[in-house]
């Protein structure tokens, strides 16, 4: 074997330091670039391994032009039902077994503003003796959930870029780059992260823009 | 090259019964936590452990945030040789470097026990980046570190093996490696390793500008309190002194030194809090000492006494030196407990009660596999590699 001079050395570091700390392109498209494309066989043995290829689409439907989404919740409507929390939780595959159940249903005394987590043991669904009324008139439900915040915190600090904020509106994730390390879980301020515990080790979340198509 | 391979099985040929005793109990362990590891990640899921969905990290990022900072002991003994030209902490070299390494593997092992996809977790450095994230830049520079510790390890063991004396290349090669390792340990790795936190704005405890500056200091506690530790307790065994009783006087006043920046920092955080009434940061301090106090006592007082013991030059003998890296060992992990789980325990929300954090008995076998995994390499190859153990005349 040719044995390095110091300058050859150098330079070899050099060039493995730049590549280590170059910043990445911004954007969906900037990062896949950096995956080595013709890497034939070795590719496929490491997305058999890691289930990850970043040239593959991520599943979601392209976002229409123009159209930017949004979320209303008539407060004013909810009478504490929890049919959200059993429709997300089945639609985005969020275990309901470690508590809070998502999406988180808040109480709060109309007179005096305390609130805590409204979570009765009977579950809401098929079977059940569930009212389609307000039980308490004296009670206001608060359901908790992803806003889909403009500066989302858990697109910031999400490492692989699974989660990203869609050009229209929408927090969305790619179920295909999430290693499951809940960095996002940590920086959300309402808490409206989950994991999927027993199964398949990622941070499932709604996206909206699916459910619609 | 064969003659280190022989001498190397020599060494192992001649330790002693009760030493391949240990590396027995230390696999029965290390398979327990694999076993456990294995049950976590594919057969039951991460659920089976002590976190959930409102307390996301528990005891492995404990131990992630511990071992990061006990790698910066490491880089301290080679500032000290090389920077400061003190020969007399050269026989300590080659072994703090090997305490950094593997302190380092341990780090990067509880990381990938918390996450769900630890396969895929490993092209984080490489290939997923998200240039907003602090993980990345962290994970970038783990890898940096650790090869930058190998390199060390190489030159360390090749001049020994030279007899001590290696060529003007290894010698300056060391010498640049081991500067570069303590700058690209306090600025690359352990500041943002704290920025890690302090970027979360959600979180009280995390959210401030002092947690970096925090982090180093403490890893620098921590990483000397172990070499103090690891140096004592192998003169202990071996019957031979590594390093002379001055310089382990000096290493206890180096820690002295660590653990005052690291209270006075935290006393003019709750000084600033409470005089300028800011109200989150001030009911992080209240939360710590009410709710929470055990551990918040463990790390005030353990880092207060072990810094009041190694002021003065009678506490710096060898007992006031165990005694004090041990409470210092002990008060950090508190520290790293009181941070990491404690601070996800205040609620977000008003009225929804404190949230609990329990560690579970598989969550709790795969620390012990993992702390017992680098126990037995270290064993294994402080015996094998030539480590340089002779005292320095004075």
């Amino acid at each position: 074997m040719k044995k390095l001079n110091r300058r050859e050395f150098v330079k070899l570091a050099g060039l493995a330091g730049g590549y280590a700390l170059w910043p990445p392109k911004l954007g969906v498209a900037g990062r896949d670039a950096l995956w080595p494309q013709k890497l034939g066989v070795v590719g496929d043995i490491i997305e058999g391994i890691t289930g990850f290829n970043p040239t593959k689409p991520s599943g979601a439907l392209e976002p229409i032009p123009g159209v930017k989404f949004g979320m209303v919740i008539d407060l004013d409507r909810c009478i504490g039902c929890r049919r959200c929390s059993y429709a997300c939780s089945r639609e985005n595959n969020v275990p309901d077994i470690i508590s809070p159940p998502y999406i988180t249903l808040f109480e709060t005394e109309s007179v005096t503003g305390i609130s805590g987590i409204y979570h009765p043991t009977e579950t809401p669904g098929a079977g059940t003796t569930m009212m389609y009324t307000k039980l308490r008139k004296d009670k206001w439900y608060m359901p908790v959930q992803c806003n889909h915040c403009d500066d989302a915190p858990c697109v910031q600090v999400c490492p692989t870029g699974a989660t990203y904020k869609a050009p229209d509106g929408i927090v969305m994730i790619n179920y295909d780059k999430c290693i499951g390390c809940r960095y996002c879980m940590v920086a959300c301020p309402y808490q409206a992260r989950r994991f999927n515990w027993f199964h398949t080790g990622f941070t499932p979340k709604c996206r909206i823009r699916i459910e619609i198509h | 090259m064969k003659d280190a391979g022989n001498s190397a099985l020599a060494s192992m040929k001649k330790a002693h019964i009760a030493f391949y005793l240990i590396l027995a109990i230390l696999l029965v362990l290390i398979t327990w936590g694999g076993y456990s590891w294995v049950r976590i990640m594919f057969i039951d899921g991460v659920g089976i452990t002590g976190s959930s969905d409102l307390v996301p990290w528990g005891i492995y990022i404990v131990g992630f945030v511990f071992f990061v900072g006990t790698s910066a002991g490491a880089s301290l003994v080679g500032l000290m040789i090389h920077g400061f030209g003190r020969k007399d902490y050269e026989p300590l070299g080659t072994r703090a470097i090997l305490v950094g390494f593997l302190s380092l593997l341990a780090a990067v092992l509880f990381l990938m026990s918390d996450v769900g996809n630890p396969f895929r977790a490993v092209l984080l450095p490489a290939v997923l980046r998200n240039p907003t994230s602090m993980l990345v830049y962290t994970s970038i520079t783990y890898v940096g570190f650790a090869a930058l510790m190998l390199a060390e390890l190489f030159f360390a063991v090749k001049i020994t093996l030279k007899g001590g004396k290696g060529s003007h290349w290894d010698e300056k090669m060391a010498q640049v490696l081991a500067v570069g390792a303590l700058l690209f340990a306090l600025m690359v790795v352990h500041a943002p390793h704290g920025a890690l936190f302090a970027f979360l704005k959600a979180r009280e405890m995390w959210n401030t500008p002092l947690l970096p500056a925090h982090f180093v200091a403490v890893a620098l506690a921590s990483g000397i309190a172990v070499i103090i530790h690891i140096t004592i307790v192998t003169s202990k065994i071996t019957k031979k002194e590594i390093v002379s009783k001055e310089t382990l006087s000096h290493m206890g006043g180096l820690l002295a030194f660590f653990l005052g920046i690291t209270l006075f920092m935290d006393f003019f955080d709750y000084l600033v809090m409470s005089y300028s009434g800011k109200p989150g940061g001030l009911e992080i301090w209240h939360f710590l000492t009410t709710d929470f106090y055990f551990f918040f006592l463990i790390n005030t007082i353990g880092m207060f006494s072990a810094m009041v013991i190694l002021l003065f030059k009678r506490g710096r003998n060898i007992t006031g030196l165990f005694i004090a890296s041990n409470v210092t060992i002990l008060a950090i992990l508190s520290y790293r407990w009181n941070l990491i789980v404690v601070a996800q325990i205040p609620p977000l929300f008003p009225g929804t009660g404190n949230l609990y954090y329990t560690p579970t008995v598989p969550e709790v076998a795969v620390v012990v596999g993992i702390v017992a995994l680098i126990s037995f390499l270290y064993l294994v190859l402080t015996t094998v590699l030539p480590m340089e153990e002779t005292v320095q005349e004075n």
